[in-house]
């Protein structure tokens, strides 16, 4: 049997637990992906999916649990560069605010040829024909390359991140909510090139979103998050048509479609109620988790 | 339930206003100043609202749909130019003194904005923040207008509104505090809603659920609504019409009934298809080659002609004018001969 793209077992982060009492925005989560699979993480603000991704990137250590990306067991303590480097060509991660997680200061160019640089020992003519490649890639073209990312649009600016995530030739690639600040004629277009480039790269998705019908676009299976916990999984056409779980059917039934009407249902408050009531703690690490998917991280954080 | 909140409704169904007009916008035109120029936001925009009728405004970013909401109560940035004109109930917005747009801002318009935080005072409770408005608006005593402002609350679906009213802004959730803001806007009894993205920011089932609210509060009173939206689906199903803006220009007023079978507008068509949906998976997305414009970009000709599937030479060259078709009304040269094709192109998307 081949080897998972992502393998995670257990995965737990516990936020504010230093006295006791903490709350585990990610609790107990279990996945895996096979190579050049799609898997969506779905859930509202709170779910633990931006945690889980940052976990997975290496920007956030596990409280406990497992995590191998394409067979190698993610180890524990902060990484040196040449382990960096090496997880770098294993992952990437693309967040949702291109103009936050590009540097203002970098031409295209600069940009993409800074990673190509970096992991792969090219000559200057071979790492020029490299960085235009990988512009054709995202639909982009050698104009685009002597400009700054001021001068694009928002979804020119979203291509290029892309484009900087492929440069390493990662084995997985994280899209956190990467199409959800896009208009949606642009969105369309990003979509389409996601899926194009998995075809013909044979990456791996992991792909963070809030929205069923991105993740029915995007995805081969899905895993539904709640509060820390996954709730349902399956194949993702089978989860969107026949959905079991209540929080599943819930989260359906509030995207806009055709002849669709808003309902003013009482279901989430009376699924609340059915738990526990929510404590100081837990509150806390729902903020946190929120506050990492509102929050974007300084330029370079990610590996490679 | 309040007493107040009767007389709202009461007010709902001696409707005999169902076609009277509200509110006209009539080729609204806006420019802002950028450094030493001024530059377009709204090109041309003439639209109007019939008492209890609900409006989508759509567009993308950079459409104008915000600026023409806020043109409608005055509150474009510094140093704005307005041509055309704006008549609420006959009476001209644009020439309103000091005296009169205070008038019309606190008592015939209410806002909804997409953050609720913007809008409220971070160290005063909710209680003080809803009843202060009703006293000094209202004029109405503060320990009747604590009463009221309960039976909003319950209305918006707050159960312990009591205990709300004790709380301060950041103790409640997103979807809670957009909820207050309804409650706040519905308790100033206007005549004319204006909601810009109010559930943009919220969860989606959070943002159903504000929707299902703020629908049946606004049907139940009878008031007009001008609901701004980067979401086609999501306008039409809480709107009795839909105008779709780009690059500053109104380019097609449909009813959200009929929209999908009778779209007349190609960027229309394509905004419909280009959105995945959460029932089906397409093989590949309908997509809108290009970019959004702004409206400060637009050269000659139609404004859509760079991204148009059905672009001729006579779109590049001249501007076609807003014209009445099928019921609705659209700026399109083709839109004659196109009536009927551009239904299948959304269809397209599902049997491909």
């Amino acid at each position: 049997m081949t080897e998972p793209a992502i393998k995670v077992e257990g995965l737990t982060k516990v936020f504010g637990g230093r006295r006791g009492g903490g709350v585990a925005a990610v609790d107990d989560v279990s996945f895996s992906v096979a190579p050049g699979g799609s898997l969506a993480i779905v859930g509202e603000s709170g779910s633990g999916k931006t945690t889980t991704a940052r976990m997975i990137i290496g920007l956030e250590q596990p409280t406990s649990g497992r995590i191998r990306v394409g067979g190698h067991e993610r180890k524990s303590r902060r990484a040196g560069s040449g382990e960096r480097r090496r997880l770098g060509r294993e992952i990437q991660i693309v967040f949702q605010d291109p103009s936050s997680s590009l540097d203002p200061r970098q031409r295209v160019r600069e940009c993409l040829d800074e990673v190509v640089r970096l992991h792969f020992g090219l000559d200057g003519a071979a790492r020029q024909a490299r960085v235009l490649e990988l512009l054709h890639q995202v639909g982009l073209d050698e104009r685009h390359a002597g400009v700054y990312p001021r001068a694009l649009s928002g979804g020119q600016q979203q291509r290029v991140a892309i484009a900087r995530a492929l440069a390493s030739q990662p084995k997985v690639l994280i899209l956190d909510e990467a199409v959800a600040s896009l208009d949606v004629s642009v969105q369309a277009q990003v979509l389409n090139l996601l899926a194009d480039i998995r075809e013909q790269t044979g990456v791996t998705y992991l792909f963070i979103s809030h929205d069923l019908a991105v993740v029915r676009q995007v995805s081969d299976d899905v895993v539904v998050m709640r509060r820390g916990k996954i709730v349902e999984r399956g194949p993702t056409d089978r989860v969107l048509d026949h959905p079991e779980h209540e929080y599943t059917k819930a989260l359906l039934l509030a995207v806009p479609r055709r002849g669709w009407r808003p309902v003013r249902t009482r279901l989430l408050d009376s699924m609340s109620a059915d738990l526990a009531p929510v404590s100081r703690e837990e509150e806390v690490a729902r903020a946190k988790d929120a506050a990492a998917e509102a929050a974007e991280p300084p330029a370079g954080s990610h590996p490679g | 339930m309040s007493a107040r909140v009767e007389t709202g409704s009461a007010r709902a169904t001696h409707g005999s206003g169902a076609d009277k007009v509200l509110l006209e916008i009539d080729g609204l035109h806006v420019e802002l100043p950028v450094g030493e120029e001024m530059r377009p936001v709204i090109h041309e925009a003439t639209l109007s609202l019939a008492v209890g009728e609900a409006l989508g405004l759509v567009g993308e970013s950079g459409a104008g749909k915000s600026m023409t909401a806020r043109a409608i109560v005055q509150i474009l940035p510094e140093g704005a130019s307005v041509r055309g004109a704006i008549r609420f109930e006959g009476a001209d917005v644009l020439a309103f003194g000091k005296e009169a747009l205070r008038r019309f801002r606190a008592s015939d318009i209410a806002m909804i904005f997409q953050d609720p935080t913007t809008h409220i005072n971070p160290v005063r409770k909710i209680g003080d923040f809803l009843i202060e408005a009703l006293v000094t608006n209202n004029g109405v005593d503060p320990a009747e207008a604590a009463r009221v402002v309960v039976g909003f609350l319950r209305d918006v679906g707050i159960d312990d509104a009591e205990r709300r009213l004790g709380q301060y802004p950041h103790e409640l959730s997103g979807g809670l505090l957009q909820r207050v803001m309804i409650a706040a806007a519905l308790a100033i009894e206007p005549r004319l809603l204006l909601a810009d993205e109010p559930t943009t920011a919220l969860d989606v089932t959070t943002q159903a659920e504000v929707m299902a609210i703020l629908d049946e509060q606004r049907r139940r009173r009878g008031l007009s609504l001008i609901f701004v939206t980067h979401d086609l689906e999501l306008a039409a199903a809480v709107c009795d019409r839909i105008a779709v803006m780009y690059a500053g220009f109104l380019v097609e007023d449909h009813a959200a009934a009929t929209l999908h079978e009778g779209v007349l507008h190609p960027y229309t068509a394509g905004l419909l298809a280009s959105r995945p949906s959460p029932t089906e998976r397409a093989r590949r997305l309908t997509a809108i080659p290009g970019r959004p414009l702004s409206a400060f970009e637009v050269e000659q000709g139609c404004p859509f002609a760079s991204r148009c599937a059905y672009v001729e030479d006579r779109c590049r060259e001249e501007l076609p004018t807003m014209r009445e078709l099928d019921g609705g009304r659209v700026r399109c040269h083709r839109a004659e001969e196109l009536r009927g094709t551009l239904t299948e192109l959304e269809g397209a998307r599902s049997h491909d």
